[in-house]
């Protein structure tokens, strides 16, 4: 369980994580999406105790990761999949680390099997594919076979069978009752692999929503155009629908569905010309959210304010 | 979509198996080893120190009337060490990049994660480097006076290892060498770049007492045999007399300076983000 509360932290005048909060369940995977420069990474390092929280707490089963008695044993950790000396084998590597917490040979090898690397063990990371390094990179954060698994983009740069083990590999270790926080800039990616996402941009959260829920809300959009698209925002809106101008006076309508909007403009003698509904992509509704972040409270997050 | 589950069965508390002392000793003896670079510089190092004293004595033998003369013990163990600066010099860039390599691909990040508690890092790897370094020089020092002493026995050079001054060289030696691997691991912590520590190690080293030797005359007196450089040097003389530092107070201070630097390395690199 990963508890962060409040957490803040500012680099000179960049604010890269503005007054997070949320909470990382174990027995799922957690996927945390935002953008590039949202602030994931340094949540991730602030969790990890390298960076030093401007305010506020990141808590692993219930203090912070600096304090455990065992770190690398409670939590499993991969930054970016360089943090490795090019010139040093994977062997090496990897029983440098297993030194730390006392384990030796037999783990090495056991996590260089678990990550399909076996072969490879001998090679100087330097030589390997961004895909090996990426194993390499959660061959380490198993080591100590930990109950809370932290990733910072570990699909980054993999094929397509690459990710599918990754996500595989993932949902086994939640399967497990292992906590899972996995970061990644790719709404699609995340959809298919975690249970929950966290959703931040511009350092700021912006949706903390079990997968399906954001998905069902955002899938699709109602288009509806008519002559007087100011009256029609304002009935829409003031029945609780979003309302967003979509050019050449049609407006793009989520939370009311086309029956609710037909109903409406009947009722308001309002005249339509067109009313159907248009299927979004992950991404489009992942941009929808994290654009314009910082227009969001943190704390209102999930709910949209009105925007004729 | 994989299904929530509970939490597994509470896993034991594993209490006694986090990273201790002795175990980031470990970790990093195997870094050390495990980068060729750092065993290709080490191996020279120690072929400097063994093989430059030989060669000089050797050429006292072939040549006396060119070379100086070696009238006292002091002189026949200078002979036999002439490797050890560069020897030295050496293992302060060893000391620097075992230190310095982690940064550029941030594995220090890695290091940290495994072990947060970042003084046992730069203990570790103040540990490891002594424990694989100190019992090489002192075999490479104790091999060049033994070399030398067999081959200036030719010109009655008074080196001989019944004198206490002799084992003394050879210790002060290694303790000098070593020492600057741990400067150099300091300065590479508070520095973190291999480039900016490598100078900063030798400008304490070679242009500090320059600069101060400029001060007046009471000051730089005062201060003078203080420095590192300088404690360093009267370290290793072999008799008691002479300018400076008594030996045992010079590798007092010498090991403190080496304690200072780690001391400031550990605040510097707890306080700083990794
Ligand atoms: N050490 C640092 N010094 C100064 N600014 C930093 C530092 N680390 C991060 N930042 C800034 O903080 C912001 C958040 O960066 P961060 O790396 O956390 O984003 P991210 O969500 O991980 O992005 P990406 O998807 O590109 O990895 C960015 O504006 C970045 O420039
Ligand atoms: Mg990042």
């Amino acid at each position: 369980m990963i508890e962060i509360e409040h957490l803040t932290k500012r680099f000179g005048s960049t604010l890269a994580v503005d007054d997070i909060s949320f909470t990382v369940r174990p027995g799922l995977v957690t996927g945390f999406l935002g953008p590039n420069g949202a602030g994931k990474s340094t949540t991730m390092r602030m969790v990890l105790g390298l960076d030093r929280p401007t305010g506020g707490t990141a808590h692993v089963n219930g203090r912070s990761f600096v304090d455990l008695p065992s770190p690398a044993r409670a939590v499993g950790a991969m930054l970016d999949a360089g943090q490795v000396h090019p010139r040093r084998t994977a062997q090496a590597h990897l029983t440098a680390l297993a030194e730390t917490i006392g384990e030796g040979r037999v783990r090495v090898q056991q996590v260089l099997d678990l990550v399909g690397l076996t072969d490879q063990a001998r090679r100087r990371a330097g030589t390997f594919s961004l895909g090996m390094r990426q194993r390499l990179g959660i061959a380490a954060a198993l080591i100590g076979d930990p109950g809370i698994i932290v990733l910072d983009e570990p699909m980054n740069g993999l094929d397509p069978d690459g990710i599918i083990w990754v996500r595989s590999l993932l949902r086994r270790l939640a399967d497990e009752g292992r906590t899972v926080f996995v970061s990644s800039h790719l709404m699609g990616e995340m959809a298919q692999t975690a249970g929950h996402l966290v959703v931040v941009g511009r350092g700021r959260l912006v949706a903390d929503v079990p997968t399906d829920r954001l998905l069902s809300d955002h899938a699709s959009v109602v288009r509806v155009r008519g002559p007087e698209p100011t009256r029609l925002a304002r009935v829409l809106a003031d029945a609780g629908g979003t309302v967003e101008p979509a050019g050449d006076s049609a407006l793009h309508v989520t939370d009311l569905d086309p029956a609710q909007i037909a109903r409406l403009t009947l009722d308001h003698r309002l005249e339509v010309h067109e009313l159907v509904t248009e299927r979004r992509s992950l991404e489009d509704a992942f941009l929808e959210l994290t654009h314009d972040a910082t227009d969001y409270r943190a704390d209102h997050t999930t709910e949209r304010t009105v925007t004729p | 979509m994989s299904t929530p589950k509970p939490a597994p069965a509470t896993t034991p508390t594993r209490h006694a198996q986090g990273p201790t002392i002795a175990r980031v000793t470990t970790s990093e003896a195997v870094k050390l080893r495990t980068l060729r670079s750092h065993v290709v510089l080490l191996t020279t190092a120690i072929l400097f120190l063994f093989v430059l004293g030989p060669v000089q004595a050797l050429g006292q033998v072939l040549a006396p009337q060119s070379a100086q003369p070696v009238p006292d013990l002091g002189a026949a163990t200078s002979v036999a060490l002439n490797g050890g600066v560069t020897a030295a010099l050496l293992l302060g860039v060893l000391g620097v990049l075992s230190v310095t390599s982690e940064f550029p691909t941030a594995l220090v990040r890695t290091t940290f994660w495994a072990v947060p508690k970042r003084g046992l890092v730069v203990g570790g790897k103040a540990m490891a480097f002594s424990r694989l370094v100190l019992p090489l020089v002192l075999i490479g020092a104790v091999t060049a006076l033994e070399v030398s002493r067999l081959v200036l026995a030719r010109v009655d050079a008074p080196l001989t290892w019944a004198e206490p001054g002799t084992w003394w060289a050879a210790v002060a030696m290694s303790l000098y060498a070593v020492g600057w691997g741990l400067l150099g691991q300091a300065l590479g912590w508070i520095l973190r770049s291999a480039v900016g520590a490598a100078f900063a190690l030798l400008g304490l080293m070679f242009v500090l007492p320059m600069l101060v030797g400029l001060l007046p005359r009471p000051v730089s007196d005062a201060v003078l045999p203080l420095l590192a450089s300088e404690a360093g040097a009267a370290m290793m003389r072999v008799d008691q007399s002479g300018p400076g530092l008594a030996p045992p107070f010079a590798a007092i201070v010498w090991i403190g300076w080496m304690a200072a630097g780690l001391v400031v390395a550990t605040v510097t690199v707890r306080r700083r983000d990794a």
